[in-house]
């Protein structure tokens, strides 16, 4: 009898719950689906093999295909860790508790960065040539919709007065100002400087705003919180070589180090938040 | 223009209307079948674009996932699927397109549709392709399709619309404008042409028949053949309407026209339009000779006169039937009296004309019309004659009624007729004399207005015996307008025209009848009163004859000092007293001829005062004022004395309880009179006044109280005419009275009488001797008067013989009439009176000597008059004294010359 029993439950081993803390828990990583999905893998599944190695604990990817849905999964605590831009991470603050645990740096090592209106058209001199004519935008973003707004609100160009385009993330929206399918649109500077040598020329540039951050979900373990941060804070790519091997396959925005949240960041966030409210509405 | 059912709008416009309708709804029809296919090629076109759009992004993310070797990943897959699907689900918001993901299992991935369309299209999505679905008022169009690398099923819809939409849309709808205004452009131009070459040409025509002119032509062949053809219809309409119009102006000229002006009337309607030169209209009397001829000459400057013409006339006269002469020339009737080369008359017609009963009363005649009379023109005269027979006999009707209205209206007795109602609708001018109300206030109100005072009960009764068909007569009381009251005679009765009933009233004032009729009955009353006061006087004359003359008798025979001589002369002078009392009684109650006499007003009122002092009561203080020396009147003493009586007694009885009652004489010269009441020759006047404190009178009473029968006294105690003989009396004298009175003050009449030319002869106080001789037979049913007669006469040296009737007297006058030297004879005796035994005297000896002598005269002084001029010696009013009795017979013995 006893020998049937332990078949049994050999058999149904796999699908029995396994119970938190335990090393062979899987958390899950949501990536803010700036990029196209095999793109952010591309990009992120280094960071993940990292975490893997570093924290004695699994990690995966989990990607979404916009800005609500990763909100409402990581809110619903499909993923424990989130990448999420500053306007995300405050409309996912409003929604349910998160808390922010590591931000990215620049490649200039602060934890900032701009937004930059560019152009690919060659008769667009300056912001106010962009009237009447085809803007992209990646809904949601703060680089390529929040920030380009105000930009373009502090010119005295409301959106009646130009084309809007929306696009779906902001690879999408430079491939499209390359083909000249659109005038002009907003992405982060980080992305305009890859394409330095192009004919895309920057018309505006914002003030710097709080830059990406990865942030807890409220069911993320204190234990694996711990090792996250240590695994992630513990990289010095500015200064370490070793370090700098290990990201240098990962996405431009992860690859120059992290920082603890600076004391206003949040609120910083919740500002940009009010922004993308006043302009979604 | 009302439209009916053949008006041209039913008849063309209409059906053209249904036509276009029609056409234009098959046009849209086939325009909308037509467009929905093209739609749905269009559609499934358009749909394969979006379809092949969707599997476009489909095949980029496979491709991308190749790319990056990631196909195999689920998670990249999935998000790469995630992406792909808000490609899609982008890309269809942007081209208003809805849609629907299924994956390979048949699960919704995406799905922007309800949950009824999803219903709607699930038949078509294992189809594949385009499809076109109809859900209610909706047309669905999707294209269905796979993508084999995920095995997706990915449905593009086109976003639903109504049906309505369709058609009306903006592809549909400029194409349905054009039909729609091609087709009005069509009906309106319709329209056009057939207003402009049908409508308005005929609403021309309608428009001259309505202003009846001639209809003008339309430039349309069929249409103008249509107006000639009316127009002579028109004309020929014409020419019959204006012999209707003639012949209905005659007809109405018959009424209240005169004959001669109906026959002119007649003939200056009838000549022109039968464009004849002379008319002329020869009428007969009842014996069928000619009365007169009227003529009418429409040139009158030709001279032709009818008159002239016997040979016409007579002619006219002859013809029985109607004739029409063209040539009248060589018309045998005509040959040897017409000069044939230029007759008066170059053609004529002539229509007799007949009573009722066929009898020939006058003859129509119309010549020298140019070219000729036709037949028409006689049957027209025919329709003009009988007109005429109807106008020559209610012109004599009118003025047969015009004489009976004359009558009526200057009647002066009321004549009323009312209808059924008995509201009056007629009442001749009478009315007003007799009611006070004018004909205009009596139109329309109910005949009982004429009934007076006799409302309700009475009304009731002549009404009832009207409507039982029955003639009413009597008299009313009626109430003029200003309420005063006149009797009046009325007779009502019914009269039946066709179906109605009227009543007719004659009302006649007898007013004046009756108060003659009451004169009458209180003359005679008064003729009683005065025969039975003249049989009481007679008979006291004759007590009073012997009274006296036995008193003057035994008078002679005493002498003072005596004791009998005082008692008899108080007999005597009673005597005398009462002599003068039966003669006043006379006087006032004499019916004869004025006695006109010089009367001296003074002696008048104090005889008439002896009298009032009877009359008069205490209480009333009686005063005269009379002045000396007052010229004498010409006067009735009588009559004079009945004037004072009848003021003064009027006096008395205007005096209450105390008053005074002044009677005054004066003499007024001719120029102390008023100018009006002056008469031309007069030598001045007598005033009498007699004046009383009394009640007085107000002017209304002063101005009726001369009026005969007025009075304000109580019934019974005054006739009415007291001041009407007064009044007559003194204006038959020439005279004149004034009446001045005040209400509570009093009344004073103040009387003129002319003053006389003669004078008064005052009887002379004279000594005679009257001793005589002979044999006097004295005729006297009254013994005592035989009895005085003999003792007064015997003295005197008569012989008298007496009788006691008029049958013994003759007797007597028989046996000795040679020895009879007179006869004093009795006018008043039972059986034969003192005329009739006067006559058979005279037969007997015709030279008798008859004194006659009576205490009344019924027949009064003419009577007597005529006795002296039929031989009687004298006359001697009982009772008489001694020496009125001696003096008689002694002049009719011849013994006394006569002074």
């Amino acid at each position: 009898m006893k020998k049937y029993l332990c078949i049994l439950m050999l058999a149904f081993a796999p699908v029995l719950p396994v119970p938190a803390g335990h090393a062979s828990d899987i958390q899950y990583m949501g990536i803010v689906p700036f990029y196209a999905p095999e793109k952010i893998w591309g990009l992120y599944a280094p960071l993940i093999e990292h975490l893997n190695k570093t924290t004695g604990i699994r990690w995966e990817l989990k990607l979404y295909h916009n800005h609500d849905a990763i909100i409402d999964g990581f809110c619903r605590s499909e993923v424990a860790v989130a990448f999420l831009g500053p306007v995300p991470f405050g409309r996912a603050q409003e929604r349910c508790r998160i808390r922010p645990l590591l931000v990215a740096l620049g490649s200039d090592g602060k934890p900032e960065y701009s937004a930059v209106i560019i152009t690919s058209d060659s008769e667009v001199r300056a912001l106010g040539d962009v009237r009447g004519k085809k803007f992209g935008f990646f809904e949601g973003s703060t680089a390529a919709y929040v920030l380009p707004r105000k930009l373009l609100e502090d010119e005295g160009i409301v959106m009646s007065a130009i084309k809007p385009v929306f696009m779906k993330g902001q690879d999408k929206i430079m491939d499209a100002v390359v083909k000249h399918e659109i005038t002009a649109a907003g992405v982060k500077e980080s992305l305009y400087k890859k394409f330095r040598g192009t004919d895309i020329r920057m018309l505006k540039i914002s003030e710097p705003v709080p830059n990406f951050v990865f942030c807890a979900s409220p069911v993320l373990p204190q234990r694996v919180e711990k090792k996250f941060i240590e695994s992630l804070r513990r990289l010095q790519p500015r200064t370490n070589p070793d370090d700098r091997r290990t990201v240098q396959a990962w996405d431009e925005e992860i690859k120059h180090g992290f920082i603890l949240p600076p004391g206003n960041y949040e609120e910083d966030c919740r500002r940009l938040t009010a922004l993308y409210h006043k302009y979604s509405r | 223009m009302k439209a009916g059912n053949s008006s041209i709008f039913a008849k063309v416009l209409f059906p053209i209307f249904i036509l276009v309708t029609g056409i234009s709804l098959a046009l849209f029809l086939i325009i909308l079948e037509t467009s929905h296919k093209v739609s749905v090629k269009h559609f499934s076109f358009v749909m394969s674009h979006h379809a092949a759009e969707a599997n476009r992004i489909l095949d980029t993310a496979v491709t991308e996932l190749v790319a990056a070797r990631l196909l195999d990943n689920p998670v990249v897959a999935e998000a790469k699927q995630r992406v792909a699907i808000d490609e899609i689900a982008g890309y269809w918001k942007t081209n208003d397109l809805q849609g629907i993901i299924l994956d390979a299992g048949g699960k919704s991935l995406y799905s922007s549709v309800t949950p009824r369309m999803e219903e709607a299209i699930t038949p078509f999505i294992a189809g594949k392709g385009a499809f076109h679905a109809e859900k209610g008022l909706h047309h669905i169009n999707g294209y269905a399709s796979v993508f084999p690398a995920w095995n997706w099923t990915v449905v593009t819809i086109l976003r639903p619309v109504k049906w309505i939409r369709e058609i009306f849309g903006k592809e549909l709808m400029p194409l349905l404008l054009i039909v729609f205004l091609g087709m009005t452009v069509l009906f309106t131009s319709v329209a056009v042409i057939l207003k402009r070459n049908f409508r308005n040409p005929v609403g021309n025509i309608i428009d001259d028949i309505g202003a009846a002119r001639e209809i003008r032509k339309t430039g349309i062949k069929e249409l103008d053949t249509i107006v000639s053809a009316i127009n002579e219809a028109f004309l020929r309409l014409q020419s019959k309407t204006a012999h209707v119009s003639a012949l209905h102006d005659i007809a109405l000229s018959l009424q209240d026209h005169s004959r001669d002006e109906t026959i002119h009337a007649i003939l200056a309607k009838i000549s022109p339009l039968l464009n004849a030169g002379v008319s002329v209209l020869a009428l007969y009397d009842d014996h069928d000779a000619l009365k007169d001829v009227i003529t009418f000459n429409a040139d009158p400057g030709s001279g032709f006169d009818v008159r002239k013409e016997k040979v016409v006339l007579d002619y006219m006269h002859r013809t029985a039937d109607p004739e029409r002469i063209n040539d009248v020339g060589h018309h045998p009737a005509f040959r040897d009296s017409i000069p044939a080369e230029r007759p008066p008359l170059q053609n004529m017609v002539i229509m007799p004309i007949l009573s009722e009963e066929k009898k020939p009363v006058a003859t129509l005649l119309f010549a020298n019309k140019p070219g000729g009379f036709t037949v028409e023109d006689e049957h027209l005269l025919r329709a003009v004659a009988a007109d005429t027979a109807v106008a020559l006999s209610k012109a004599e009707n009118i003025m047969q009624l015009g004489r009976f209205k004359k009558v009526i209206d200057s009647s002066f007795d009321v004549v009323a007729l009312a209808g059924g109602s008995g509201e009056i609708e007629y009442i001749n001018p009478a009315c007003e004399t007799v009611t006070g109300y004018t004909q205009h206030e009596l139109a329309g109100k109910k005949l009982d207005i004429l009934f007076g005072l006799h409302h309700g009960v009475a009304a009731n009764i002549v009404w009832n015996t009207l409507s039982a068909g029955k003639v009413w007569r009597g008299e009313f009381m009626s109430r003029k307008k200003l309420g005063d009251t006149c009797h009046t005679s009325a007779v009502l009765f019914p009269l039946q025209f066709a179906d109605e009933t009227w009543y007719a009233l004659i009302l006649r004032d007898i007013t004046q009848e009756k108060r003659l009729h009451e004169h009458l009955l209180r003359s005679q009353k008064l003729e009683a009163v005065g025969t039975l006061a003249s049989g009481i006087a007679h008979d006291f004359n004759n007590l009073l004859a012997a009274i006296m003359g036995y008193s003057e008798i035994m008078q002679s025979q005493l002498r003072e000092g005596d004791p009998f001589f005082k008692p008899v002369d108080i007999i005597h002078k009673a005597s005398l007293q009462g002599a003068e009392l039966t003669k006043k009684i006379l006087t006032i109650t004499r019916r004869e001829v004025p006695e006109m006499k010089p009367v001296d007003m003074n002696e008048a009122v104090r005889t008439a005062l002896d009298l009032l002092q009877r009359s008069i009561p205490k209480s009333i203080e009686m005063r005269t004022e009379l002045a000396a020396h007052l010229p004498p009147v010409e006067a009735d003493p009588s009559q004079l004395q009945q004037v004072i009586f009848n003021l003064a007694i009027n006096a008395r009885d205007a005096i209450v309880d105390t008053g005074k009652l002044t009677l005054a004489t004066e003499y007024v010269a001719a120029e102390g009179m008023p100018e009006t009441d002056r008469p031309l020759d007069a030598d001045g006047f007598v005033k009498l006044s007699i004046s009383d404190t009394g009640a007085g009178m107000d002017p209304d009473t002063l101005r009726k109280i001369f009026d005969p029968f007025f009075t304000t006294k109580e019934k019974g105690k005054g006739t009415g005419l007291g001041l009407y003989i007064v009044h007559s009396i003194v204006t038959s004298y020439g005279g004149h009275i004034n009446v001045y009175s005040e209400p509570g003050l009093g009344t004073r009449f103040t009387l003129y009488f002319p003053v006389s030319s003669a004078q008064t002869t005052v009887p002379q106080e004279v000594t005679e001797d009257l001793r005589g001789s002979g044999t006097i037979l004295v005729i006297d049913d009254e013994t005592n008067v035989q009895e005085v007669c003999k003792d007064i006469l015997q003295p005197l040296g008569y012989r008298v013989l007496v009788a006691g009737g008029g049958s013994e007297g003759i007797q007597i006058f028989k046996e000795m009439q040679d020895r009879i030297a007179a006869v004093v004879l009795d006018m008043i005796m039972p059986r034969m009176g003192g005329s009739e035994v006067f006559e058979i005297l005279k037969t007997i000896r015709p030279d008798v000597r008859v004194i006659f002598c009576s205490g009344y005269s019924r027949e009064g002084l003419t009577v007597i008059q005529e006795l002296v001029k039929q031989g009687a010696a004298s006359f001697v009013e009982k009772p008489f004294s001694r020496l009125a009795l001696g003096r008689a017979v002694k002049r009719a013995t011849g013994t006394v010359s006569k002074s």
